[in-house]
């Protein structure tokens, strides 16, 4: 007899047992559950992401914190009680500190100047090495310049700023023989996933224009010009509704059911983080987020540039399982300075995180208007 | 319900059976039902980009899934269980060639069994094999026609397993 029909005629009959028809519901509700990513509708200003792979169509949605003062601002002096609340024994609320980030917010100047130009730091972690295993960040420096008019370009500038053991990871690169070159494994988008070769050294910057005609941002699923995002409701109520407008049971980036209190966070969120609005908005931002449930407050953290500031947090659910948004606060000036991800109980791509890694991180460092022209590479 | 989940839902219907029997004849039992939920969450995510013939695409999405997603000990861990299963269970039903068979199967190294299992008993063509373990049909070909022999060369070192045979009366031994 052939080997190959012995063969077939011995396939055990246990695998063809169907499932059962509670595993089939619950198979199906947990795939179509998933983010699908859309192609089409924001083609001319999704960023290039590069490194950010915490997951698919998700880390193209991450949400980047902002800055809303311009530097100098005497901070108000309810907020100097604030901060001497910090060091009490009690910690803030999640809510009381997006109130006094609220306030804050206020106290800072409308700007001035052709360009809302926006710097920030993003990191993403990797588990590397050959001997022993650890864990190194993969660092990568943006800018973007916004034009308030319409007649000229807006652009976004993007290095990457190369590779550092992460802190604590550093004995374990040494005894790894401190390489300079690592093998990592690239998330492109959902599934697929490629291994590359990254270098401990930096590379050359480059970018592009980012508007398409007068839209600048993506804003509650919707393309916006600057004239719009300085036209925005100044009261949480106005504000909340107006962003609510966009929403439709769905993800910005998905058809996928999403509820309205997760919906508006990150949509919010989005705004707070590098969209030219005035005080008075980021105000009302501020209060919409202290009016939504499921958010935690972590009292004082510091951030991976090592900046001191309130953190509250969110816990989120992705296909490469549970995290945590966080988003660091300074509760003096209104600033936000640092997005990030932090492994709760990680799986699959991020399964070697422990609890409490931060995987994936945005720190803004400078948020102002200025005339200073774009630096095209 | 949407045309899409409509759509998806077919789909998963004409393929879950046998994206299951592919995982539990690589892994195992023990962690198929989590391989083959975290397929179609990454088939629905990707559902656009989809192929006409799904079958192939989905067992390759498994193949990652169950390399990227699973410890590589308890993916050994539950193999060894499926493997045992294959030659000790149901002794009764068993037959002393299918016997034989399994345990050559279980003799071979993961690479080997899987092109067997992938043409045999998933009933793919080299070319929709080799698409799903990511090499060309002609490599297949010769992989498979290697795996092939030490499937052969397995199944004549087994030692000889006699079937059980009916235990005859001293009345019928001596009559």
């Amino acid at each position: 007899m052939n080997p190959m029909n012995q063969l077939r005629a011995a396939r055990p009959a246990h695998l063809d047992t169907p499932a059962d028809e509670h595993t089939r519901t619950g198979e199906l509700s947990y795939a179509m559950s998933q983010a699908r990513p859309v192609r089409t509708r924001k083609a001319g200003i999704v960023r290039p992401v590069w490194g950010l792979g915490l997951a698919g169509a998700a880390a193209a949605t991450a949400v980047a914190v902002t800055i809303t003062a311009t530097g100098g601002t005497a901070p108000a002096p309810s907020s100097q009680t604030v901060a001497k609340d910090t060091h009490s024994v009690t910690r803030l609320s999640a809510k009381q500190v997006l109130l006094v980030a609220a306030e804050s917010s206020l106290k800072a100047r409308h700007g001035g100047g052709a360009y809302w130009y926006v710097e920030s730091t993003l990191g993403n972690a990797q588990q590397v090495g050959t001997k022993v295993h650890y864990t190194v960040n993969m660092l990568q420096g943006d800018q973007k310049w916004i034009a308030r008019s319409p007649k000229q370009e807006s652009w976004w500038v993007s290095q990457n700023l190369g590779i550092k053991p992460a802190p604590g990871s550093e004995a374990a690169w040494k005894q790894d023989g401190s390489p300079t070159k690592w093998t990592v494994t690239m998330t492109k988008n959902a599934d697929t996933r490629e291994q590359r070769v990254v270098e401990a050294k930096g590379g050359k910057p480059s970018g592009n224009a980012i508007n398409v005609g007068d839209k600048v941002a993506d804003l509650a699923g919707k393309n916006v010009s600057v004239a719009e995002l300085q036209a925005l409701p100044t009261t949480a109520a106005e504000l909340k509704a107006y962003l609510l407008k966009g929403y439709e049971g769905h993800g910005t980036e998905s058809n996928d059911p999403q509820d309205a209190d997760s919906w508006l966070f990150q949509v919010t969120a989005s705004l707070l983080s590098d969209m030219p609005v005035k005080p008075s908005v980021r105000a009302a931002a501020y209060q919409v987020l202290a009016g939504l449930d499921g958010v935690r407050s972590l009292g004082e953290v510091t951030d991976t540039l090592g900046r001191t500031g309130q953190g509250v947090a969110r816990a989120e659910t992705w296909s490469t399982g549970k995290f945590e948004r966080q988003l660091i606060v300074d509760p003096k000036t209104g600033v936000l300075l640092t997005d990030q991800f932090v492994a709760v109980a990680p799986t699959g791509t991020y399964g070697w995180a422990k609890p409490g890694t931060v995987v994936n991180w945005t720190s803004i460092t400078k948020a102002e208007w200025t005339n200073r022209k774009p630096v095209k590479p | 319900m949407t045309d899409d989940s409509q759509r998806f839902t077919t789909m998963y219907d004409e393929c879950r059976q046998r994206v299951w029997a592919y995982v539990v004849s690589q892994a195992g039992r023990q962690i198929a039902d989590e391989v083959v939920s975290e397929t179609f969450a990454i088939a629905w995510r990707r559902f656009d980009d989809m192929p006409e013939r799904a079958l192939p695409w989905l067992l390759g999405v498994a193949r990652n899934v169950l390399r990227d997603n699973i410890r590589a000990e308890i993916r050994r861990e539950s193999l060894a269980g499926e493997l045992r299963a294959w030659t000790e269970e149901d002794h009764a039903d068993q037959v002393a060639e299918r016997l034989a068979v399994m345990t050559a199967l279980a003799s071979l190294n993961q690479d080997e069994r899987e092109l067997l299992i992938l043409v045999a008993w998933q009933g793919l063509t080299p070319r929709d094999a080799a698409r799903v373990i990511g090499c060309s049909a002609a490599t297949f070909r010769v992989r498979l026609h290697r795996a092939r022999k030490r499937l052969v060369e397995a199944m004549k070192s087994v030692p000889a397993v006699r079937p059980r045979t009916r235990v005859r009366s001293l009345s019928e031994e001596w009559s």
